[in-house]
């Protein structure tokens, strides 16, 4: 165990769609519409992220994803911010 | 340990009110719930104030309003939850003894946030990510549709009848007092899929407050007063999806604690006043409140059984959080109150018919890695 905490999971970039839904209207910042979506890591745990590469493809539950890191949003002061988002995957 | 009584209950109005400061929304319903329960304001022991964003001292804020210094003041934040909190607070303090007499407050400004919610986008990683709540629930729809097939029209149902509902509140203001059609909740513009505009709560101000008694004072104030015979309060676990599932894990274990400490069951409860601020969320919460078999929840809608007339439990008489808005701080308490009315038969036009055994029920609070912040459930009866 890893002090500092109960519990540590070593996770990989691919996983599959729980759920998902187009945002239509973010937060101020945000490139709506988006989907987000909330993805079952192969091995275990779960996250909500946004998808990238949706424009043009049909998006299911099910369907398998692949890390990436991409644009999350931007701030008022023009930092762009980076982070965890998947694109679809062939099986 | 001693019996706690609701004794006095009051809402603000709620509804837009930009103009009007949350500490005098807060002014108004404490001041009320204060006269409605007959106590000598200056015979109150101790305050619970819940909130979420409206700063530090903000129980004393209000209290200082009404002449009130000096008491023991907790101010509490839970969310969504915060208000159920307070009143848990307070009754706690009874319960031990510390107090005979008590008050619980809870209040939000949500019309003019000045920037407010932003902290909780930057300290949360799903947050930051663009999970706003209605794509939260947009994604719990999804997910109870695809396991037991329920269908878009259910869902909005749902919305039909607490905007019916509140019609019947006049403690709502009139701007949302608005009856809407099915057609109309299916085709308002798209918030995120599938949820419509108004399968969203509106954005309401608000504050309201109930005065809790021991039970060696409260006959004193009142001959009907009403007895909590079950306040619970958790927090969310790490579940395999966590808020995005077709059922609600902090809910079940909440209602699952409060019937036992109740010793009823669902079968025993005739009206609720649940966590709707989405449609699907009310569906999903029949399920896990007991009143329906899990996946049954759209049919539930579908016979009407939820209808202040219907053949269930009576859910959200008072147009819940659709209805009338979901100020955080003050929802959990104006829950109390509703279900304060509707025990002692005094809700007017939206009076559950023979309505002896009332439940409340919030969940909120968007953590990474958790389900929810905090699920609180509060049993009442007569």
């Amino acid at each position: 165990m890893k002090e500092g905490t109960l519990e540590t999971v070593e996770i990989r970039g691919r996983g599959r769609i729980v759920s998902f839904t187009q945002v239509m209207r973010g937060l101020p910042g945000y490139d709506s519409p988006y989907i987000l979506a909330c993805i079952e890591l192969d091995g275990g745990p779960s996250l909500i992220a946004q998808l990238e590469g949706w424009q043009g493809a049909t998006v299911k539950t099910h369907m398998p994803v692949e890390l990436v890191i991409g644009r999350i949003k931007q701030e008022k002061n023009g930092t762009v911010v980076i982070g965890p988002k998947f694109k679809p995957v062939a099986e | 340990m001693t019996k706690v009584y609701v004794i006095g209950v009051a809402m603000s109005m709620f509804g837009p009110y930009p103009e009007v400061e949350v500490h005098d929304l807060g002014q108004e319903a404490a001041w009320k719930a204060i006269k409605s329960s007959g106590v000598d304001p200056r015979k109150l022991e101790v305050c619970f104030a819940g909130h979420a964003y409206q700063g530090p001292c903000f129980g004393q804020k209000i209290l200082v309003k009404l002449g009130l210094t000096g008491m023991p003041i907790f101010n509490v934040e839970n969310a969504c939850a915060s208000g159920s909190t307070a009143i848990l607070g307070v009754y706690s303090m009874i319960q031990a003894g510390r107090a005979d007499l008590g008050i619980a407050i809870g209040g939000e400004k949500l019309t003019t946030p000045s920037g407010g919610f932003l902290p909780i986008v930057a300290d949360d990683l799903d947050s930051s990510s663009g999970r706003v709540m209605p794509a939260a629930f947009a994604m719990i729809a999804r997910r109870h549709m695809e396991k037991y097939g329920t269908t878009a029209e259910q869902v909005a149902k749902v919305a039909v009848k607490n905007r019916k509902n509140v019609c019947l509140n006049l403690n709502v203001s009139e701007k949302y007092r608005t009856k809407v059609t099915l057609e109309e909740v299916l085709h308002s513009p798209v918030i995120a899929d599938p949820l419509t505009r108004l399968s969203c709560c509106p954005v309401s101000d608000g504050a309201a407050a109930v005065v809790l008694a021991s039970e060696k004072v409260a006959r004193q104030y009142t001959n009907k007063p009403v007895e909590i015979v079950a306040s619970v309060l958790n927090s969310g676990k790490r579940t395999k999806y966590g808020l995005i599932d077709y059922e609600s894990e902090i809910s079940i274990r909440a209602a699952k604690e409060a019937y036992e400490r109740a010793g009823i069951g669902p079968e025993d409860i005739d009206v609720c006043e649940l966590h709707d601020p989405f449609t699907i969320a009310e569906i999903v919460h029949y399920e896990d409140l007991g009143f329906c078999k899990p996946g049954e929840g759209g049919r539930y809608i579908d016979e009407g059984m939820s209808e202040i007339h219907g053949k269930g439990v009576a859910v959200s008489p008072s147009g819940g959080l659709l209805g009338r808005g979901h100020p955080l701080g003050a929802t959990g308490i104006a829950q109390v109150s509703e279900l304060f009315w509707q025990i002692r038969g005094e809700a007017g036009e939206r009076q559950v018919p023979n309505a002896k055994v009332g439940l409340a029920h919030v969940v909120g609070g968007g953590v990474t890695n958790l389900e929810s912040g905090a699920c609180s459930v509060h049993i009442l009866k007569m």
